[in-house]
């Protein structure tokens, strides 16, 4: 019996086992060392099983999702929005959405949440095993998408994205702090974000309370992290500040560049936050200072409408509860409840 | 003159004896023993009888050296048995049955120390108030420590941790007991778990629980680690008959995280946090002769699960049922006396998750992976690795909705340590089925009741037409007093593609094996 068998005899905890015999696939027959099985036994051992069924049939929520064809894009979404196509409520899902449709890359998008994530982000993309190869990991994470794009399609221009890169630093500083705050610690939080985030991943009041309490904590901190309090007229100052550079941005290409070329990183990820800022009529926040922001600029409208109209891509159900077009009469508060409470 | 005979039994100290002698000298003293405790029993017996009507009363009953016990508590416990003014006296027999009914309960609290004894006294014929035919019973029933607390250490393959454990034991004199235990180790990452637990009505085979949950476990089978934070609360009844009974609620927060960078696409959709609020009952009967290597009896055991329903509602509803038998028959060999040690453990499991409304929802919703069944694996269908049968998404296992196992093990003893020894040779061949529910899930569509009725019965049929996988194999059984280990070397014989088999070695431990 070769040893590698043996040292596992002094096992714990509910099970352990290891093989005598593995079928590796790279074993080479010439290989022999104190380990390998011999090979009368490997000939004994390949014989089983004598008998192979076809696969088991996969559980429902699974099966869904698998049986559709192209590559998966897992982003937050109400399950219903997932078979719809329709925008993330997250811009950071949301701008990888965008980038991804500016790149005519077909994809379906599935609902989920961080834990679905190895490394607890939003999104991730499932490689239809089709189009993959087999030796590469299947799943690529977000800060992989950019180059998974380029792999796909050959002619798209890196190099210009460098010279963006400031703007793009505005955006993920000045623009998402001010976000998170209008979004997170805002009377927000209770009309749209936790019914977003949460509620729809759950109908327990006792996890919707505790989580609720933990993304607002998560958000204070990371808010914490750049100042050591929270100067709320600053942030949204600074935000000011970034769309009217963003604007001059928008003004100064449209001069330089006559035709508008197709969309990069940059326009994705700005546009991820203008639609999602501005495709909300104004009085449906509970807090509209960003949203008040962002309509000051001409420039940043004019792209959100353009790009909104390119992708195809309708807002989240969530605007359309909050908008409630039929029955004006219901307040916000009520709307949601018929949206999410009842599941 | 005293020399030959010292010499002589020098020469026989100095004289191995012989292992044939010693076993020869072992029974002989045995038997002697046995004969002095019949002599007793049977003097006693004689007396007893002798004086079997004679009438008497309990005019008093003591409870001695149990300071910390409530005297209220102790009261429903033994005023039953005190002689009523206007009743019948008892004969010395009743009596007697009565008193040691009374301690046999004050036994099983569990928080005396054992044996409880009893003295039976006259009262003083020059007191007013008794009668020739009084009796006065003592029950002396030490309290044991009141608390236990324990840390160690345990390491095995794949698996090291830390624990603490604290019991606290008749905490308001009411036999109430306090567990709480806390663990850190490499796969199940950590564990808080408290639970009170006291009899009703000073009944010690009627008790309530509650208790609390909280604990990180890594699913290395699924590529994931699934967080638990709950709660629950239970009647515990033991029949007369030894059958047991669990009636519970609970809520719990179950929450898929932390997936391997592997982790197929399947368990990424199953990702995420669920809450689960079920009313639960559990049925237990084991008539085996020893729990972890019968040789006769069975057992019974059903599970059954409502969920979605109580004051929490959660995201999940189902009803769940699950049955698990067992089965030891003990085969004769022909010129061994009495037991042989050898035996035919027989064993089958069966579960059914039945999809339900859950309050509010349009209709009923599909399994999630934290309440599918898992099988496979050392302690159920041997030959498999964990959680290696069913659906499976790679290398994930997703479990399935309904199963079916079954195997057939012989157990013989060694031939050198003999049938008194926890240790045995097996051959066993165990089979199983795990399947997901026959869906409909192309169309998106929600499903409704008749749907799902109809899909059972479709899984149903697949499950009883359909052929099992399974493995056959050999090894060696030792039964531990704490738990049962296995060493089998086993091969598949029949598999279904992606389920995962092992063959060779398999190392088992537990506690129930089928």
């Amino acid at each position: 019996m070769p040893s590698s068998a043996t040292s596992n005899t002094n096992g714990h905890a509910t099970s352990h086992t290891k093989a005598l015999a593995k079928p590796t696939v790279n074993q080479t027959p010439n290989a022999w060392s104190f380990f390998a099985v011999p090979r009368p036994i490997k000939r004994i051992f390949d014989r089983f099983p004598l008998l192979t069924y076809p696969a088991n049939r996969l559980p429902e929520r699974v099966q869904r999702v698998k049986s559709a064809d192209g590559h998966a894009l897992f982003i937050w979404c109400a399950p219903e929005d997932a078979s719809e196509n329709r925008a993330s409520f997250n811009p950071a899902c949301l701008r990888w959405q965008a980038f991804l449709k500016s790149q005519n890359l077909q994809f379906h998008t599935v609902s989920s949440s961080n834990h679905a994530s190895t490394n607890e982000r939003l999104p991730f993309l499932v490689v239809n095993p089709s189009c993959s190869s087999p030796f590469k990991s299947n799943i690529v994470s977000a800060h992989e998408l950019a180059k998974w794009a380029v792999d796909q399609k050959d002619s798209w221009p890196v190099e210009l994205e460098l010279h963006y890169e400031p703007y793009m630093s505005l955006l993920n500083n000045e623009i998402r702090r001010a976000w998170q705050y209008h979004m997170y610690l805002s009377p927000n939080f209770e009309a749209f974000t936790a019914p977003s985030y949460i509620h729809s991943q759950t109908n327990s009041s006792v996890v919707r309370i505790t989580s609720s309490w933990e993304l607002q904590k998560a958000a204070r901190e990371d808010l914490m992290k750049s100042s050591p309090r929270i100067d709320v007229e600053g942030l949204y100052a600074s935000a000011d500040r970034a769309f009217f550079a963003l604007d001059n941005l928008l003004k100064r290409k449209r001069r330089m560049v006559a035709d508008v070329s197709a969309p990069s990183l940059l326009e994705a990820t700005l546009f991820s936050y203008l639609f999602l800022l501005l495709e909300l009529p104004l009085d449906r926040w509970l807090d509209n200072r960003l949203p008040e922001i962002a309509r000051k600029y001409p420039e940043l409208v004019e792209l959100e409408n353009t790009l909104k109209k390119q992708y195809g891509l309708q807002p989240p159900a969530i605007y359309d509860a909050l908008t409630g077009t039929k029955d004006s009469t219901l307040n916000s508060r009520t709307r949601l409840e018929k949206h999410f409470g009842i599941r | 003159m005293a020399e030959p005979l010292e010499n002589d039994l020098f020469d026989q100290l100095r004289q191995k004896s012989t292992q044939d002698e010693l076993n020869k000298r072992t029974k002989e003293i045995q038997t002697r023993l046995m004969s002095h405790y019949e002599k007793q029993e049977r003097r006693i017996g004689s007396t007893l009888d002798n004086n079997s009507t004679i009438p008497v009363t309990i005019s008093e009953v003591r409870v001695l050296s149990a300071p910390k016990t409530r005297r209220g508590f102790l009261d429903r416990i033994v005023s039953p048995i005190i002689s009523k003014d206007n009743a019948e006296p008892y004969t010395l027999v009743e009596a007697r049955k009565a008193i040691d009914k009374v301690a046999a309960r004050l036994s099983k609290l569990g928080i005396y120390q054992h044996p409880i004894s009893v003295y039976i006294d006259k009262p003083d014929p020059t007191e007013a108030s008794s009668t020739p035919t009084d009796l006065k019973v003592y029950f002396n029933a030490k309290e044991g420590s009141w608390y236990t607390i324990k840390t160690g250490t345990e390491a095995g393959t794949a698996e090291g941790s830390i624990y603490g454990n604290a019991q606290f034991r008749n905490l308001f004199g009411g036999a109430e007991a306090l567990n709480i235990h806390a663990s850190k180790g490499t796969r199940t990452r950590s564990v808080i778990s408290a639970a009170f637990d006291t009899p009703i009505l000073s009944n010690p085979d009627l008790r309530w629980e509650i208790s609390g949950l909280t604990s990180s476990t890594l699913k290395p089978w699924a590529s994931h680690e699934e967080v638990l934070k709950g709660g629950s609360t239970k009647f515990k009844y033991e029949t007369q008959r030894g059958h047991l009974h669990e009636i519970g609620y609970s809520g719990m927060w179950r929450q898929l995280t932390s997936l391997a960078s592997n982790a197929s696409p399947g368990i990424r959709l199953e990702a995420g946090d669920s809450f689960k609020s079920s009313l639960s009952h559990t049925w237990i009967a084991d008539h085996r002769d020893n729990r972890l290597l019968p040789s006769r009896g069975f057992l019974l055991k059903t599970v059954s699960e409502l969920a979605g329903v109580g004051p929490l509602k959660g995201d999940v509803g189902f009803g769940k049922l699950e049955a698990e038998s067992q089965l030891a028959v003990p085969i004769p060999i022909p010129g061994i006396k009495g037991d042989s040690g050898v035996a035919i453990n027989a064993g089958f499991r069966a579960g059914l998750l039945y999809p339900l409304t859950v309050g509010g929802s349009s209709g009923p919703v599909a399994s999630r992976f934290s309440d599918r069944f898992q099988l496979g694996g050392p302690t159920d269908v041997r030959g498999f690795k964990m959680a290696g049968l069913g659906p499976h998404d790679g290398p994930d296992a997703l479990g399935g909705d309904m199963y079916a196992a079954g195997g057939v093990s012989l157990l013989v003893p060694l031939p050198r340590t003999g049938k008194e020894s926890p240790l045995r040779l097996q051959a066993f061949l165990n089979a199983g089925r795990l399947v997901a529910l026959k869906g409909k899930p192309k169309d998106g569509a929600a499903m409704d009741s008749e749907s799902v009725k109809q899909s059972v019965k479709k899984t149903l049929e697949e499950l009883k037409k359909d052929h099992p996988s399974a493995a056959a194999g050999v090894g060696l059984v030792y039964a531990h007093p704490l738990a049962r280990f296995e060493l089998n070397v086993s091969m598949p014989l029949a598999i279904r593609k992606d389920e995962l088999a092992r063959k060779g070695l398999q190392f088992g431990i537990g506690i129930t094996f089928m």
